[in-house]
C-alpha cells in the first residue's frame, strides 16, 4: 500500500499522521493485508447460514424503564474535555 | 501466619484461612501492599493502587467476623486496567484516557465487590488490550518476573505478573484472542478464557466486541475457577450473555491438531508439549490426531474482523464526551490532531487495516470473507468435538521474548497468538496451564499447555486442568 492510500485511510479514520509514520504505517498495513488474504481459500468451505454456531446475536432488551431525563448528565459531563449548560461543548460544525 | 505464608498461599487455601479467623484480611493486605512496595517498580506490574485497600480489608473483616457470605471475602484481587470501577481512573493503558475516571461499574468488578474481594490496583496492559507483550502500553512494558530482561506476554501482562510474583492473589484480564492465556503461559500461572457470552463486558472497555471476554488469572486451576464462578453470569446490561454450562464429559478424549505443529513451533515448547500430552494420557485422558485445517487460518480470520471491530469501537476517542483533546482549528483538525497525537502505533495501525477491511470496494474481499471463514473454523470445531471432548495445543508457540526483540516485526508478535485465536474465533473457552520449562541465557521460562472445549464445556477444562496439575511439574 502506497504512502498516499494510507493517508487517505488515515483521513478517513480521522488520525493525523506524520510523513514518517505513514512510511511505516505503509508497509506494516501491506504486510498485514498479504498476510490476512489466506482467509479466501478457508471462506469457500463455509456452510450457508447467518453466524451458525456463534450462539444468539442481536439479542435485544425491550426498550422500557428510560433513566429519568438528566440523571447522569452532570456525572457524564465531568468527562467531557470542555461543557456548557448541561451540554457538551465543541468547535463550530458548519 | 507470617506474611511470607500469607502472600504464598493460593486465593483458595487463603480464603479457607480467613474464614477459620487464621488470618484477617487486613493483615492480608498489608502483606500484598508490602511485596508491592518492594516489587513493582521492577516488574510494572500496577499502572495504580487504589487508595483504600485497607478500608475495603477493614469492611471484608467485619463481614467475616459477622460470617456473612462471600466466596472471596477478603481475597486480595487485581483488575486489568479495561475495568471499569465508578469514580476510580481507568486508562486502558492508552494516553488518551489518561486521568480518566470511570462513571460507571462494569458488571464483573461489581461481582468481586459483591463476593467480598478487596480489590488491589489496576494493572498494566498492551493500549487498548491491542498487543501480545505489554511493550504496546502508553505506561511502559511489564517485566517477566523470571528475567526482567524479558516481556510478560500480552496483553493481560500487568494481571499475570502480579498473580506469578505474589502481588495479588488473583486477577482479571480480558481475552480478545489470547490475551489472558498467553502471559499466564509466560508467567507461570493459570490463565482461563470463558465460552464468549459467560462473563458480562458490561463496563469492560471495548476492543472487538464479538470477540472480547473477561477471563481470570489464579496460580491454581481451583483459583481460576473460584474467580469465574464469582463473575460469571446473565447480565441485561450485556445482550450477548447466557448460562448453559455443560456437564463435565465422562469419556475424556484430547484431540491433538498435529498438522498445526508441524512448523514455527519452538522445539522445546515443543518437548514440553509432548511431555503433557504423555501426562494426560498417565491421568487417564485417550488422545487422539484430530484434523483441522481451517484452524491454521483462524490468525488471519482474527486480523481481518478484530481491525475492522476496532476502527468502529475506537471510534469514541474523538476528545469530545471524555478523553484527552487537542484543539485543532476547526473540529476535524481536533479530531485527528487529538487521535493523531494520544492513540498509539498498534491502535493506529489497527484501526487503518480495519477503515480498509470494511471501506467500500474491500468489505466483500476482506470483511465479509472473513466472516464467512470464521463460520467454517467454527462449524470445524463442532464437528471435531463429535469425536474429542477437548483440544490440546501449546499456549504460545514459544516463551517469553526478549523486550524489544520483535519490535518493528509486526506479524512475528501476531503469530504469537497462533493457538489461541481460534477460541475467539469459534466463541469456545480455553485455559492455559503451567506445563514445564525450557532454558534461555541460563534461566528457566515458563511454558503452558492450552485446552480449548466446545461452547460452555468449562467444566471439562477445569477438570482436565486440574488433573493435569495433579500429575505435578
Amino acid at each position: 500500500m502506497i504512502e498516499a492510500e494510507i493517508k487517505k485511510l488515515a483521513n478517513l479514520a480521522r488520525i493525523e499522521v506524520s510523513p514518517e509514520e505513514a512510511v511505516s504505517l505503509s508497509k506494516d498495513v501491506t504486510a498485514i493485508l498479504g498476510y490476512v488474504a489466506k482467509v479466501k481459500e478457508v471462506a469457500a468451505a463455509a456452510p450457508e447460514g447467518q453466524d451458525e454456531g456463534l450462539g444468539p446475536v442481536d439479542v435485544l432488551r425491550d426498550d422500557a424503564d428510560p433513566l429519568p431525563r438528566g440523571a447522569e448528565t452532570e456525572k457524564l459531563l465531568a468527562s467531557a474535555p470542555q461543557s456548557k449548560d448541561g451540554f457538551v461543548k465543541v468547535q463550530k460544525v458548519l | 501466619m507470617t506474611a511470607a505464608e500469607v502472600i504464598s498461599l493460593s486465593a483458595a487455601d487463603l480464603a479457607a484461612k480467613l474464614r477459620a479467623k487464621e488470618v484477617t484480611a487486613r493483615a492480608v493486605a498489608e502483606a500484598y501492599l508490602a511485596v508491592i512496595d518492594k516489587k513493582n517498580a521492577g516488574l510494572n506490574a500496577y499502572l495504580g493502587i487504589y487508595d483504600d485497600v485497607l478500608a475495603q480489608a477493614d469492611e471484608a473483616d467485619k463481614k467475616l467476623t459477622a460470617g456473612e457470605p462471600g466466596s472471596l471475602l477478603g481475597i486480595p484481587i487485581a483488575l486489568k486496567d479495561n475495568l471499569l470501577w465508578e469514580g476510580r481512573e481507568v486508562t486502558a493503558a492508552s494516553k488518551i484516557l489518561e486521568g480518566y475516571k470511570a462513571t460507571y461499574t462494569a458488571t464483573a468488578v461489581q461481582k468481586l465487590l459483591d463476593a467480598g474481594a478487596v480489590l488491589i490496583g489496576r494493572t498494566n496492559m498492551d493500549e487498548f488490550a491491542m498487543g501480545g507483550s505489554t511493550e504496546n502500553s502508553a505506561f511502559g512494558v511489564t517485566k517477566n518476573p523470571r528475567d526482567t530482561s524479558r516481556v510478560s506476554g500480552g496483553s493481560s501482562g500487568g494481571s499475570a505478573v502480579a498473580v506469578a510474583a505474589h502481588l495479588a492473589a488473583g486477577a482479571l484480564g480480558s481475552d480478545t484472542g489470547g490475551s489472558v492465556r498467553q502471559p499466564a503461559s509466560f508467567c507461570g500461572v493459570v490463565g482461563f478464557k470463558p465460552t464468549y457470552g459467560a462473563v458480562s463486558r458490561y463496563g469492560l472497555i471495548a476492543m472487538a466486541s464479538s470477540f472480547d471476554v473477561v477471563g481470570t488469572f489464579g496460580r491454581t486451576v481451583a483459583d481460576a475457577k473460584l474467580l469465574f464462578e464469582a463473575i460469571r453470569g446473565r447480565d441485561e446490561m450485556d445482550m450477548t450473555t447466557d448460562e448453559q454450562p455443560l456437564a463435565a464429559s465422562k469419556k475424556k478424549v484430547v484431540g491433538v491438531p498435529r498438522a498445526l505443529l508441524a512448523e514455527g513451533v519452538d522445539a522445546d515448547v515443543l518437548t514440553n508439549f509432548e511431555a503433557s500430552i504423555e501426562k494426560l494420557r498417565a491421568a487417564g485422558y485417550e488422545v487422539r490426531d484430530v484434523e483441522l485445517p481451517s484452524l491454521s487460518a483462524a490468525l488471519a480470520v482474527y486480523y481481518i474482523l478484530v481491525p475492522a471491530e476496532v476502527s468502529s469501537n475506537m471510534a469514541r476517542y474523538d476528545g469530545v464526551r471524555f478523553g484527552k483533546r487537542l484543539e485543532g482549528k476547526n473540529l476535524f483538525e481536533t479530531y485527528r490532531k487529538t487521535r493523531g497525537a494520544f492513540l498509539g502505533e498498534e491502535v493506529k495501525r489497527r484501526i487503518l487495516v480495519g477503515t480498509y477491511a470494511l471501506s467500500a470496494g474491500y468489505a466483500d474481499e476482506y470483511y465479509r470473507t472473513a466472516v464467512k471463514a470464521r463460520r467454517a473454523i467454527s462449524a470445524e470445531l463442532d464437528r471435531a468435538f463429535k469425536d474429542v471432548d477437548l483440544i490440546a495445543t501449546p499456549t504460545s508457540p514459544f516463551p517469553a521474548w526478549k523486550v524489544g526483540e520483535k519490535a518493528g516485526d509486526v506479524l512475528a508478535t501476531y503469530l504469537a497468538d497462533v493457538f489461541t485465536v481460534g477460541a475467539n474465533v469459534a466463541g469456545a473457552p480455553a485455559i492455559s496451564v503451567p506445563a514445564g520449562e525450557v532454558t534461555r541465557d541460563g534461566v528457566a521460562l515458563p511454558t503452558g499447555l492450552q485446552l480449548i472445549a466446545p461452547r460452555w464445556g468449562e467444566e471439562r477444562l477445569f477438570a482436565a486442568g486440574q488433573a493435569f496439575e495433579r500429575m505435578g511439574a
